[in-house]
């Protein structure tokens, strides 16, 4: 039978190596798994690596959807600049042109990748990203 | 009408509560035994009048009575039954009415228990408080009965996507769950109140921990369940900040179950079941504020109300910060009890507990990392599911090896060589089998092949196990834990193996995907009783022989003319194919999204053996109380 002296020690060492685990698992997983999120209006003034996730956010231009098979091509604006997006798949099903929607993916050439469309759960919806954007450049109507 | 009569039942309810809360104290310092029987009385009362409040609402819901707002807002004469009657908790102020409901159940249950009379009136009394708390919230924060000066002739109906079965069971069930915890957490208090912290404690307090975990699971699983089919995205779990607020719990809750299991077998680790008893209800009120407070986005977020968000938020800081107030001030110190054998069982425990509180700690971060960046620096982040998956994956190991031997070693003083042996029994053979398999299916993704392989032996050890000591014996144990692996198989070959195809298919066109053929064969229109749809029928062929016929909608709910899709999912209990219908591209193609995904249901059926077997240890304890 172990000491207890001994016992503690092992209990110490055990939680002290599990807290250095969680640490570096957090600190290594972090970094690389922030999705910022931009307006199109911020896009212009700033860079983005096209390995860089993003999360762009705005409202979907009127009459700018477009299909082609599953590709799929619509334009998110703020009201003050636009980002043309492209995406292959199904869109959501409350996704609507002149509502407000976030597209998560890459940033090429100017051009939106997106990977994911996210427009969900409710008709009256405002993502809260794109409320306060649109609040920030002055365009917010209160939903009616 | 009803309206007053919710007020009334909601205003009694009140008053009883104030003197479930006070009576017991008083009663304590008078050594009057007549202030417990009050106590005992205001709670069962108290629940009576909170049960009223609630069967009102649904009385309102059901009859479509839009003199209230609430049900104004959220129902509709043309909606089924079940979903008027479900729609009384798919909204703010009526999921808080359940809420409150619930923690007005559990102190009516505590009004029955016979054995440690003066922890159960602390208990009762703490309860009684929180009762006090919530009911005031109710009233002047989330009020389901204010009515409107004028009856419309109709109400606003409800959000169709809460327009399903799993309504009506998934919401009942997580907050018995989150809820449940309220009972361990006024045990808590009432314990470190009255230094009264021994075996005979984590013997009162296991039950109550059992039934909200099991149920909790049972909730978890549902609310995966109900987004797999309903939302249409052919995922399971999206490391959302709704979905991790109720994982931080259940986390928490699993290392309670067990840690009280030793603190019962063996009276150690109190301070830290204790602890981890005050975690987990703080983690539930967490839950609750972030899902209903608005701050993140989901279809949980029925408030944008800043201001309920910042009550409860206060409400949390006084309950939390009261219980780690009175944990640093009351934890009794230096009792004499054995210092904790590693390698024993309890070792084992205390380790994979520490381990779950790791996996907690990342997750918090991670979900509340957003919230903090952006109160104070305006920039908005979200941290995506590659952060959780490179996180707790790698913490899911260590677990996976360790509770297997963990059944090996005995309570105290235990043999690690002897457990080693028997593990590796099982081990070897299992792994071999595992590994040489899932390799010559395909190689790729390691480490779904080396945790699906030890969720296996996961299964066959406790199997193994049940066959050496006897099934009967130690049956919760061995059913939960082949829950687990069971569902952590499923988790990890879905999640490996899963093939997904997005078509443009004309009506007879096929489509292949995973050895099966998709043949759209026709597209019908029709009525619902609240909405207009769209069916598919697509044929699904193997080997040229009729599998199934999948038929998913698109549906237009009428009152708020939004889209909802229904898929359609054929399921043989080995792999699950799933089918979405996309829009209309004209010229009679339409588009479709098909997915594959193999073992998918294993993990609810894990899930739902995980819970069995938590209840299963609750009855046998019932059985000796």
């Amino acid at each position: 039978m172990m000491k207890a002296k001994h016992q503690r020690l092992l209990w110490i060492s055990v939680v002290g190596a599990l807290l250095i685990l969680s640490a570096t698992l957090i600190l290594s997983a972090f970094d690389d798994n922030l999705v910022f999120f931009y307006s199109p209006t911020d896009l212009q003034s700033k860079t983005i690596h096209p390995d860089q996730r993003i999360r762009v956010g705005g409202l979907v231009l009127e009459s700018s959807l477009q299909h082609n098979g599953t590709q799929i091509s619509f334009t998110i604006s703020d009201q003050v600049n636009m980002l043309p997006v492209h995406y292959e798949g199904m869109l959501p099903d409350l996704f609507r042109e002149g509502q407000g929607v976030v597209v998560e993916g890459h940033l090429q050439d100017g051009q939106f990748m997106a990977q994911s469309v996210l427009a969900k759960h409710d008709e009256n919806y405002m993502p809260p990203e794109v409320a306060k954007s649109l609040k920030e450049h002055g365009v917010w109507r209160h939903a009616e | 009408m009803l309206s007053e009569v919710g007020y009334f039942s909601l205003a009694m309810a009140l008053g009883f509560a104030v003197f479930q809360f006070i009576s017991p104290l008083w009663g304590g310092l008078r050594q009057d035994n007549r202030w417990h029987k009050l106590a005992i009385i205001s709670a069962r009362l108290q629940f009576f009048f909170v049960s009223a409040a609630f069967i009102t609402l649904i009385t309102a819901y059901v009859t479509c009575d839009f003199s209230l707002l609430n049900v104004f807002m959220n129902c509709h004469t043309h909606m089924p039954l079940l979903y008027r009657f479900a729609g009384a908790w798919g909204n703010h102020e009526g999921s808080m009415l359940l809420w409150v409901w619930i923690l007005s159940l559990m102190g009516f249950a505590m009004t029955f228990l016979k054995s440690n009379p003066s922890l159960v009136r602390g208990a009762i009394s703490i309860q009684g408080l929180m009762c006090v708390i919530f009911i005031a919230f109710l009233w002047w924060g989330a009020d389901p009965f204010l009515t409107l000066p004028f009856t419309p002739h109709e109400g606003q109906s409800l959000n169709p996507l809460l327009q399903d079965r799993g309504l009506a069971i998934h919401p009942p069930m997580l907050y018995l769950g989150y809820v449940g915890f309220s009972a361990v957490f006024s045990f808590a208090i009432a314990g470190l109140w009255l230094k009264k912290l021994d075996k005979d404690w984590a013997v009162a307090v296991r039950p109550w921990a059992l039934f909200s975990w099991a149920c909790l699971t049972l909730g978890i699983a549902l609310g995966s369940w109900w987004a797999y089919y309903e939302l249409g995205w052919g995922g399971w779990w999206f490391w959302d900040p709704v979905e991790n607020a109720s994982l931080m719990p259940w986390l928490a809750g699993t290392a309670l179950i067990h840690t009280l299991r030793v603190m019962e077998m063996k009276g150690q680790l109190r301070g830290w079941s204790v602890l981890l008893a005050l975690l987990t209800f703080a983690f539930s009120l967490l839950g609750t504020f972030l899902v209903r407070s608005g701050l993140i986005s989901s279809v949980h977020a029925f408030a944008t109300d800043p201001h309920r968000g910042i009550i409860i938020l206060a409400i949390i800081a006084f309950l939390v910060g009261g219980g780690f107030l009175l944990y640093a001030l009351r934890l009794p110190r230096n009792s004499n009890s054995t210092p904790l054998q590693f390698m024993s069982r309890e070792g084992a425990i205390t380790i994979n507990s520490l381990l779950l509180f790791a996996g907690l700690l990342t997750v918090t971060w991670g979900t509340l990392y957003p919230l903090m960046l952006e109160a104070i620096s305006s920039k908005t982040v979200s941290v995506g599911a590659p952060y959780f998956n490179a996180t707790v994956v790698p913490m899911l190991f260590p677990v996976l090896l360790l509770i297997p031997l963990g059944m090996e070693l005995t309570w105290g003083q235990s043999s690690f060589k002897r457990a080693l042996e028997k593990a590796l029994h099982t081990f070897t053979p299992t792994m071999a089998i595992g590994v040489i398999i899932l390799y010559f299916i395909d190689p790729q993704p390691v480490v779904s092949i080396i945790a699906a392989s030890l969720a296996l032996w996961l299964v066959v050890s406790s199997l193994y196990y049940g066959i050496r000591q006897g099934f009967m014996a130690q049956l919760p144990m061995i059913l939960g834990h082949i829950g687990l692996g069971v569902t952590i198989l499923g988790i990890a070959i879905s999640t490996a193996w899963q093939q997904e195809s997005n078509v443009t298919l004309t009506l007879g066109e096929t489509t292949e995907l995973q050895g099966y053929t998709f043949r759209l064969d026709d597209i019908t229109q029709g009525n619902g009783p609240n909405y207009l749809y769209e069916k598919a029928q697509i044929a699904v062929l193997k080997n040229d022989q009729q599998v199934t016929l999948l038929m998913p909608e698109k549906r237009l709910y009428l009152p708020q003319e939004s889209m909802q899709t229904e898929t359609a999912i054929y399921t043989n209990g080995l792999i699950n194919l799933y089918g979405v219908l996309g829009s209309h591209l004209g010229h009679k193609a339409w588009a479709i999204r098909l997915h594959y995904h193999p073992m998918v249901s294993w993990i609810w059926w894990g899930a739902a053996l995980m819970a069995l077997a938590a209840f299963l240890a609750l009855r046998r304890r019932m059985r000796t109380i």
